[in-house]
């Protein structure tokens, strides 16, 4: 029979074994997420578009949340059993945005975050890492390129991209280092520590290395489909 | 309006805007012009103009920034005094800051030329008329966004700028009805509401054919007010846009000038009267920095001079260690790390080197649940059943047929569809509807782990299923598991809902309740590639070949799977030895075709193709 893991257990397997190796500690938190840890702690105000920029899914008491990425469970686990650096810690998790399901766009997806603080961590730290990640995922000949990115939770904030055979550039993830309010709401001196923080989605990751080209069949249960990743 | 001159390809000009924090989404080549399109982070309120970009481009091949006025407002001459007049009222500063304002009189409207029409449908906006059409170029050039009132609509020129009340009303230029929210900014006269200010202007204003008189108002108003009642009544406008993102306090006369100076230019008796501007004292943001931290956080060696330099192309003023912020960017730049930020901009990400970092033990046992659900895979896959992903929701309508209750599962607020409305307080409905899934698949055997969420926690459960009789592989594993938990049958008015033709066993077990010691998990990953699978329903054939006991049942599945594009899926059902030596492999074949229903015909030659092959390759025999 054919009697395999789901595509994406085998992939975020794969994915964690690289980060575990750099002593990287794998963590986790809850789907239900409060707004505080999903938005606030990570320095997205109410009032700002920055908000808007994840459609989410909102329960009934407007206070709670499904979150949208598992950053905020970073904020959660240092918080809540109040770690002190040097840390290493990669939060993979469901998330999810409240969004109309087609073949590229889906309301349910795997993010993983990842989160390293020290004294002496800097975004060339940060780049050295994730390079190395991309070329262990796909190719050791492929070619990445960082640039600014905006996500309020880092500061600077970069993203990575990898070159297509086409010559394109593909975003892959973005990254930056810890924002201080961020920090300070982890319940640590901010001018003491420097974290390197990313994360991304391994949905569509998956779906490169396999080729898969309907983000929906992962959670279809369709066997044809769970069928064909066996070893 | 031209800022700088840069010799750039279009190509090489949005790898370069890219590298700088401005991605390109798409170029387009529009008659001997290119258009980029650019996406502007939501920090960069700054950058949603064409002044805004120009400083941008300015700063990142260090040229020199064109800032003077254009020649359409070097000559203005204001009327001495006009008769007519507008009277401002502010309830608080706050609310709007700065309200800049000219009336001008003896204007015609009528059609904008070509060329201005042309560009404004080249930025997506639709052309109206010479006013609204200069006051929607100029935001797009500067970022202002403006606003036209036909002044002899407003009563004594009296324009009252409010927080709404609950409950008042505005109808609004795109002939909606709004019921207004509490603490919308709105502008009124002694006897009616008639703006919806910083979102859009209120019908009974409007500008229309036999105007003559018009308010042209530049503000700025409150960027979180601005977003909670656009966002409350669910209208983004081009000018809401902008000043939830932040609109540069120190410019508004320059976009209520230019304005003026197009509108002179269209209708050459127009008049226009003093400026009207009224604002706050506003402070500029100071910001100590020192190198050392800069470096340490970016992980450059730059000298101060250089860091100065890269801010001075920004527009920063710097002055013993103390950087002042541009007013344009005082939305986006707070503290130092912020400014670290334009440093590496300037500096070039990419040239930042990269440096390993060193491995550190970690002391937490923060893993410990994850590699149970691992191990528990592992464990499952090894004994024939096949991992499932549900969505972590349950259809309304199934609710009730389930035995569960609305009010025992947790509601989502704004659901796009009934599917997304309620989670999941259980593994079950989704076991049930992966079987309901696969009607096709000759026997099922899944599993699932996942949260549960009840209306007080979520948790872990695992959840397994089979249409398998026989339920001793079930046994055995809740055996195993040594967790207190049944095994049921899925009950018939369930199954007669789904459309479930045969009986399902199941086991439902909350991860808590299983204490399991866990090992390395596997790590070995799938080298094939996803082939389609087909909008219809695949065919399925069984084959059973008689082979020599050591064939290796994945070497014949592999083997198969390469025949033919059609067949998707080759599995061993049932693999047993006989007396002489040999052992029975027998086969699911699953067939499918991309493009329609497999005929008969094509099966059967497929079919007969396979035994052919598979007798051939390992010298078998099939078992008639």
């Amino acid at each position: 029979m054919k009697n395999n893991l789901h595509p994406l257990t085998q992939f975020m397997r794969v994915t964690l074994q690289y980060f575990l190796e750099y002593g990287f500690k794998i963590a986790e938190g809850p789907e239900v997420e409060t707004e505080w840890y999903n938005f606030d702690a990570l320095n997205v105000p109410a009032d700002h578009p920055s908000r808007d920029v994840q459609d989410t899914f909102w329960l009934k008491d407007k206070k709670r949340v499904l979150r949208t990425h598992t950053t905020g469970t970073d904020v959660r686990v240092i918080r809540e059993n109040k770690l002190s650096p040097p840390l290493r810690l990669i939060i993979p998790g469901r998330c999810f945005r409240n969004e109309a399901t087609d073949q590229t766009h889906e309301h349910t997806f795997y993010h993983l975050d990842g989160i390293a603080i020290d004294k002496e961590l800097n975004l060339g730290h940060l780049i050295g890492l994730l390079d190395g990640y991309m070329k262990k995922l796909f190719s050791q000949n492929i070619i990445t390129r960082v640039r600014p990115g905006y996500f309020p939770f880092v500061e600077p904030g970069m993203e990575m991209d990898i070159k297509m055979p086409s010559g394109k550039w593909q975003e892959m993830l973005g990254a930056g280092m810890g924002h201080p309010k961020v920090l300070e709401n982890m319940g640590l001196d901010s001018q003491k520590w420097q974290a390197i923080m990313f994360g991304m989605g391994i949905d569509r990751y998956m779906m490169r290395y396999f080729g898969v080209d309907d983000i929906r069949l992962s959670y279809s249960g369709d066997l044809r489909f769970l069928k064909q990743f066996y070893n | 309006m031209e800022y700088i001159d840069i010799n750039k390809s279009p190509d090489k000009l949005a790898d370069d805007l890219s590298l700088f924090g401005h991605a390109v989404e798409s170029i387009e080549k529009v008659g001997d012009d290119f258009i980029l399109d650019l996406e502007i982070t939501p920090n960069r309120g700054d950058c949603l103009s064409i002044l805004g970009i120009a400083r941008e481009l300015a700063a990142l091949y260090n040229l020199k920034f064109k800032t003077e006025k254009s020649s359409t407002i070097k000559n203005i001459e204001e009327a001495a005094d006009m008769d007519k007049k507008i009277e401002v009222k502010i309830a608080d500063p706050k609310i709007c800051p700065r309200f800049t304002a000219r009336i001008i009189e003896n204007i015609k409207v009528q059609p904008s030329p070509k060329w201005m029409q042309e560009r404004l449908k080249s930025y997506g906006f639709r052309p109206i008329n010479n006013i609204v059409d200069i006051t929607n170029f100029i935001m797009i050039a500067f970022g202002q966004p403006l606003h036209a009132f036909d002044w002899d609509k407003i009563i004594d020129g009296l324009m009252n700028i409010r927080l709404s009340q609950k409950g008042e009303t505005l109808t609004t230029l795109d002939g909606k009805s709004r019921l207004l929210p509490k603490d919308a900014i709105i502008i009124e006269d002694k006897e009616k509401i008639y703006d919806l200010a910083g979102i859009m202007g209120g019908q009974n204003s409007q500008v229309d054919q036999n105007t003559s008189t018009i308010i042209l108002q530049g503000a700025i108003f409150n960027p979180a007010l601005i977003r909670r009642a656009s966002k409350h009544l669910k209208l983004t406008t081009d000018a809401s846009y902008r000043y939830e993102r932040g609109v540069d306090f120190e410019d508004t006369i320059r976009g209520v000038d230019e304005a003026t100076g197009f509108i002179l230019k269209s209708c050459s008796q127009a008049k226009i009267s003093k400026l009207i501007d009224i604002k706050k004292n506003r402070q500029d943001i100071k910001i100590p920095i020192q190198i050392d931290n800069i470096n340490r956080l970016i992980g450059t060696d730059l000298s101060f001079e250089e860091a100065e330099s890269y801010l001075k192309r920004l527009e920063f003023r710097i002055d013993q260690g103390s950087v002042t912020v541009p007013s344009y960017r005082e939305f986006d730049i707070k503290i130092w790390q912020d400014l670290a930020e334009e440093i590496s901009r300037i500096y070039g990400y990419y040239k930042i080197k990269k440096v390993p970092i060193k491995k550190v033990a970690q002391k937490t046992d923060s893993d410990k649940d994850f590699l149970k659900r691992q191990y528990l895979k592992d464990y499952l896959t090894d004994f024939g059943f096949i991992e499932v992903y549900s969505y972590s929701f349950i259809q309304m309508d199934k609710i009730p047929i389930l035995g569960y209750s609305y009010k025992n599962c947790i509601e989502i607020a704004n659901p796009l569809s009934k599917e997304t409305q309620f989670l999941r307080p259980s593994i079950f409905p989704s076991l049930v509807n992966t079987i309901a899934k696969n009607p096709w698949a000759p026997e099922i055997n899944i599993f699932e782990i996942g949260k549960v969420f009840n209306i007080d926690k979520e948790s872990w459960q695992l959840g397994i299923a089979t249409t398998n009789k026989d339920k001793t592989n079930l046994k055995m594993r809740l055996d195993f598991l040594a967790a207190k938990a049944n095994i049921s049958k899925i009950n018939q008015k369930i199954l007669d809902s789904y459309k479930i033709r045969r009986p399902v066993n199941y086991l439902l077990i909350d991860l808590d309740d299983i204490k399991v010691t866990p090992r390395q998990y596997r790590l070995s990953i799938s080298q094939n590639k996803y082939r389609p699978i087909s909008k219809f329903a695949p065919t399925i054939r069984d084959l059973a070949f008689v082979v020599e006991k050591d064939l290796k049942a994945n070497l014949v599945e592999k083997y198969v799977e390469t025949l033919d594009e059609k067949i998707l899926i080759c599995e061993v059902f049932d693999e047993f030895l006989f007396d002489n030596g040999t052992k029975n492999l027998a086969l699911h074949i699953w067939l499918q075709n991309l493009n329609g229903p497999l005929a008969d015909k094509e099966v059967n030659e497929i079919t007969n193709n396979i035994i052919k092959k598979v007798e051939e390759k390992f010298s078998c025999k099939l078992r008639r």
